[in-house]
């Protein structure tokens, strides 16, 4: 009630409020600036962060810049996901559409850059300044003729946060490691070793250190993948190996494959969970805030053990701004915006509260901050050995192959040399496939797109056409719904089958026709994967919810009839689950299930003993987790066709019953079910349909993970066309949901024609 | 029949548990909600927090987007049911009343299109839009959102017209009452309950809706409530007590609507369903 209220002032001043206001949450500037810039920033880097001390500082920034820049105005956004961000930004470039300025992962300039999307800054940005940042920073964003493309706003490196009070020293190699670690787990009933496996960038990047080090290369000099022949699969084999024998040794708990961000290593650390961690230097900050000074004052950070003592390594990452703006004016002012963001103060003023290593050399020489305090000497000094990732165009794919034998090496479904040759066979043919591509650029007409359209026309015509001279009258009652639904509907349905057969990208380069894409799919072996993991999802949900719902029914129902009670309130209870957004509720279970000792779920299990569980790292636990989320989402659906129906069954036949002395099971299977059984059908085909298009959920809970153990067929479709941008791929998934959809369709219809039993 | 005490009390206790199950879940993101950072990972967990405080939603409305979201969410949802009703009515009512050709055939596809998720169509319908010019752009969503619901709109309203008795149209028809103001005068009240679920049930689907909001929106300041509560996961680090927050603000309009007007709800849910 009180959030209700809240929400209506809010919605009612929220608007009003932020006109005299320099900055607000839609605009930066003031609100009469000629001059409109659009700017996509990185989540955690404007005053739109989710973060409060984060979106303070870029408050007090921005508004110092807007005071001093009245003719220009900015629109802020961020995008959901990092993932997205870049697959936005791509499908952007291609439908001309790009923001004036954007902040892209350093490792993604290459793919803008081929575009020749991103523009010079020379021209604004003084020589001088330039100087001030570290040379790496200017030097990966140039091109030969001495242009820079790019603003470097912060770096970052991977080091490995240790207690000090559990571990006299910190491990050098990974023996000592495992060794310390198990026996830290045993003795102190916590995480020894914790770190990044879930499905996302960071188990992959924070792990490569360990392969550098090595001497392991990802890509050769030509930019093509090499990372799974000799002599580098020997050293990416040593790596997974390792990971696999962190749970092997009990070093590190099965919950590292739900990592999935770097916060679930600091809370394990706020929590007391976990003596050693491998982490990020901006996590240094959340740690000191989140702990007391006394508990602070334990942990202490070291460079990132390797297989022998020897040569350190670390990953460096770090965030670019750079302009897409063509138009002079707006260059100018999006690199003057830049370059007050990124002045040498506002830089020092910034990394304090983000926690990235600042890249201007004067803030570590006049920022007392930096100057006096030595973890950032420290931090500094890992830098030297400090290493970023490949920056070509292949690498988002071996990154997302890595992930997956990660995941399988660290959960032992496959062995390190299984899940490496897999994902090297994987980026082969990605590989071949890019080098194979056609050049980008728009295929010039194709008559074939033509097709799906004249087949909707005439379909809409066919229904149309016939209504001739009295009723004719009745053509302008259908048209507008017929159009809507031809325009959005049948024609994407026809474009999709089109799609399937061809090896378009989503963002629209030239494709040609070609069965590759179902071809690819069906040798996949990936595909059958997802395949069994989408029917076990589906078959269980749709059996609990099916089975639930009638359960409750029959309670509600039986309660009801009996007046025992009316049963609102519980039918109210289970309703308010249906209605909350599908998001929502991934989000809702994510909280409920997380996986230290604070989660509720895991405190209950282990109240009753049974607890604390991986259950969204295990493969078997996250299946079965997302399967309890979705059932408890969809219960009310069925619960509520099924009372519907017990609703029709004639009080007579009940007490006919009655009079019998029928027991429950007999009753229920003698005068109930053959009464329900056309809304139990309908019932069975309706869910199904709803679960096989359920991505909403998993997105926020699991993401997919472990490894791909709750990638469903539509999340698997959603990310070829959206992450990966393979909408020929994509499409020809697609078509197979279709099937299955109109399938399900045509036994609903059946189940809705065939008489009812006379009531 | 009489229940004795103690199957009345094995009936209440069965209907609380099953209260219990959906509710709980739905308490503890309250919880959470009103927490500070150290306090979503305290041991043992509380349900109700030592020191409380409305810090998280004040963040949340005042220096975020979260406002705009349920604004956009409200306008597109609103717009949406709008043009779905619209273009619906007319065509349900004609569906169900008039005899033409093809009629059992339209009536027949609409019926197999309606199962047809939208999420199948993300590919195709992305080209569509950006074909169009209407990606980042409210209308795009909007036509878009109406057009999927369309085929189920068209079906429950045929029921639920199919259902009137026929004498009230015939006598309407003798006034010589043209077909508009048939519609208009006679038959739109009579089925106004109906009306008020379907639309109730569109409003809400649309509310929820993800996937095509995140396909088909860029700008932030567009996002719906769904693909704006998504994106407040950050990358590196999320912060679970605004996360929470923002997920209440989220289901607060969607819990009041269902509050007051459960029984509409639960009419559309059926009635696409289960005809009469």
């Amino acid at each position: 009630m009180v959030a209700t209220l809240l929400l209506l002032a809010a919605a009612a001043a929220g608007p009003a409020l932020g006109d005299d206001a320099l900055v607000t949450p839609m605009r930066v500037g003031r609100a009469d600036a000629p001059l409109t810039l659009s700017v996509w920033a990185q989540q955690d880097y404007s005053h739109l962060a989710a973060r409060p001390a984060i979106a303070g500082i870029f408050h007090d920034v921005f508004r110092e810049w807007a005071a001093t820049h009245p003719g220009v105005q900015l629109r802020v956004s961020v995008m959901p996901a990092l993932e997205q961000h870049k697959a936005k930004l791509l499908l952007a470039a291609a439908a001309g559409r790009l923001p004036d300025i954007a902040s892209v992962d350093s490792f993604w300039m290459p793919l803008f850059m081929a575009g020749g999307h991103v523009q010079a800054l020379n021209a604004w940005w003084p020589e001088a300044d330039r100087a001030d940042f570290l040379p790496f920073t200017i030097q990966t964003l140039s091109d030969g003729a001495g242009n820079v493309y790019g603003v470097w706003h912060g770096t970052d490196c991977r080091v490995l946060y240790y207690r000090k009070d559990l571990l006299p020293a910190p491990p050098r190699t990974w023996a000592e490691l495992l060794e310390d670690a198990g026996r830290i787990s045993r003795e102190r009933r916590i995480a020894g070793y914790l770190y990044n496996a879930g499905r996302w960038e960071a188990a992959v990047f924070d792990h490569l250190p360990m392969f550098w080090a090595q001497g392991g290369e990802l890509v050769d000099a030509a930019g093509r993948p090499v990372f799974g022949a000799p002599p580098n699969r020997e050293r990416m084999l040593n790596v997974l190996a390792f990971l696999r024998d962190t749970i092997r040794s009990g070093a590190s708990p099965r919950s590292v494959l739900a990592n999935n961000d770097y916060q679930q290593l600091t809370s394990a650390a706020v929590a007391g969970d976990v003596a050693m961690f491998l982490g990020g230097s901006w996590q240094l900050p959340d740690l000191r805030t989140g702990l007391s000074a006394s508990e602070f004052a334990k942990w202490d950070i070291a460079p990132i053990p390797q297989k022998d003592a020897g040569p350190e390594a670390t990953g460096t990452g770090g965030w670019v701004w750079v302009v897409f703006a063509r138009d002079p004016e707006r260059q100018k002012a999006a690199a003057e915006f830049l370059l007050t963001v990124e002045s040498p103060t506002n830089v020092g003023r910034i990394s304090q509260i983000t926690g990235q290593l600042p890249v201007r050399r004067s803030v570590y020489r006049d920022f007392a901050f930096f100057r006096d305090n030595p973890w950032y000497a420290r931090f500094g000094q890992m830098l030297v050995h400090g290493r970023a990732r490949p920056a070509v165009p292949i690498y988002p794919a071996i990154s997302a192959q890595l992930q997956l034998a990660v995941g399988y090496a660290v959960s032992g479904e496959k062995t390190p040399e299984r899940a490496l040759d897999d994902a090297w066979r994987a980026v082969q043919e990605v590989d071949t496939r890019q080098r194979g591509a056609p050049p980008p650029g728009r295929r010039a007409f194709d008559p074939a797109t033509l097709l799906p359209v004249a087949l909707a026309m005439l379909l809409a015509l066919s229904v149309l056409a016939p209504l001739r001279g009295r009723q004719s009258g009745l053509r302008a009652w259908i048209a507008p719904a017929l159009l809507l639904v031809s325009v959005a509907l049948v024609y994407p349905m026809l474009d999709l089958v089109r799609l399937s057969f061809t090896d378009t990208r989503t963002h629209g380069t030239a494709y040609a026709y070609t069965l590759a894409s179902f071809r690819d799919l069906l040798t996949d072996p990936a595909f059958y994967g997802m395949i069994g993991v989408t029917l076990v999802f589906v078959a269980s949900s749709v059996v609990l919810q099916l089975g639930l719902g009638l359960a409750i029914a029959l309670l509600i129902d039986a309660a009801r009839r009996r007046g025992a009670a009316r049963a609102l309130g519980a039918r109210l209870a289970v309703v308010s689950a249906w209605v909350i957004p599908g998001v929502l509720v991934g989000v809702l279970w994510r909280i409920l299930l997380v996986e230290n000792r604070a989660g509720i779920v895991n405190y209950w299990l282990s109240l009753a003993g049974v607890g604390p569980l991986p259950l969204l790292s295990s493969a078997t636990l996250a299946m079965a987790s997302v399967i309890a989320a979705n059932t408890w989402r969809g219960c009310a659906f069925s619960m509520i066709l099924q009372f519907a129906g017990l609703q029709r069954i004639p009080r007579e036949l009940h007490e006919a019953a009655d009079l019998e002395g029928l027991g429950a099971w007999p009753r229920f299977r003698m005068v109930v079910l053959p009464m329900i059984a056309p809304v139990v059908a309908l019932n069975l085909a309706l869910i199904t349909i709803q679960t096989l298009n359920t991505f909403d959920l998993i997105l926020p809970l699991t993401a997919g993970g472990p490894a791909r153990r709750t990638e469903v067929i539509s999340l698997y479709m959603y990310r070829s066309a959206f992450y990966e941008l393979e909408a020929g791929r994509a499409a020809a998934v697609a078509v197979v949901m279709l099937a299955l959809n109109l399938a399900l369709a045509v036994a609903a219809a059946q189940a809705l024609s065939r008489p009812r039993p006379a009531a | 029949m009489k229940l004795s005490t103690p199957r009345r009390w094995g009936f209440r206790l069965g209907l609380a548990l099953v209260a219990a199950a959906f509710l709980l879940p739905q308490l503890w993101l309250a919880s959470i909600s009103v927490k500070n950072k150290a306090g979503v990972f305290e041991f043992p967990p509380r349900w109700l927090p030592r020191d409380a405080s409305l810090a998280n939603y004040r963040f949340v409305l005042t220096r975020t987007q979260v406002p705009w979201y349920l604004w956009n969410s409200a306008k597109v949802a609103g717009l949406a049911t709008a043009l779905t009703l619209l273009a619906g009515v007319p065509a349900a009512f004609v569906l169900s009343r008039e005899r033409f050709p093809r009629r059992e055939a339209a009536v027949h596809a609409l019926l197999a299109v309606q199962m047809v998720s939208p999420m199948v169509l993300l590919v195709p319908i992305y080209g569509l839009v950006a074909g169009l010019r209407l990606l980042d752009t409210h209308a795009g969503l909007v036509l878009v959102y109406a057009s999927v619901q369309l085929p189920f709109t068209i079906s429950v309203l045929k029921s639920f017209f199919d259902a009137l008795p026929a004498s009230v149209l015939e006598a309407a028809r003798l006034d010589g009452a043209s077909r508009l103001r048939t519609l208009w005068s006679i038959v739109l009240p009579l089925a106004a309950p109906g009306l008020a679920a379907v639309a109730i049930f569109d409003l809400a689907s649309y509310w929820a809706e993800f996937s095509l909001a995140l396909v088909l929106l860029d700008s932030q300041q567009r996002f719906t409530i769904p693909v704006g509560i998504f994106s407040f996961q950050s990358g590196y680090e999320t912060d679970w007590h605004l996360v929470a927050a923002a997920s209440f603000i989220g289901l607060v309009p969607v819990m009041a609507a269902f509050v007051l007007l459960q029984r509409y709800f639960v009419a559309g849910l059926t009635a696409g369903a289960v005809k009469g």
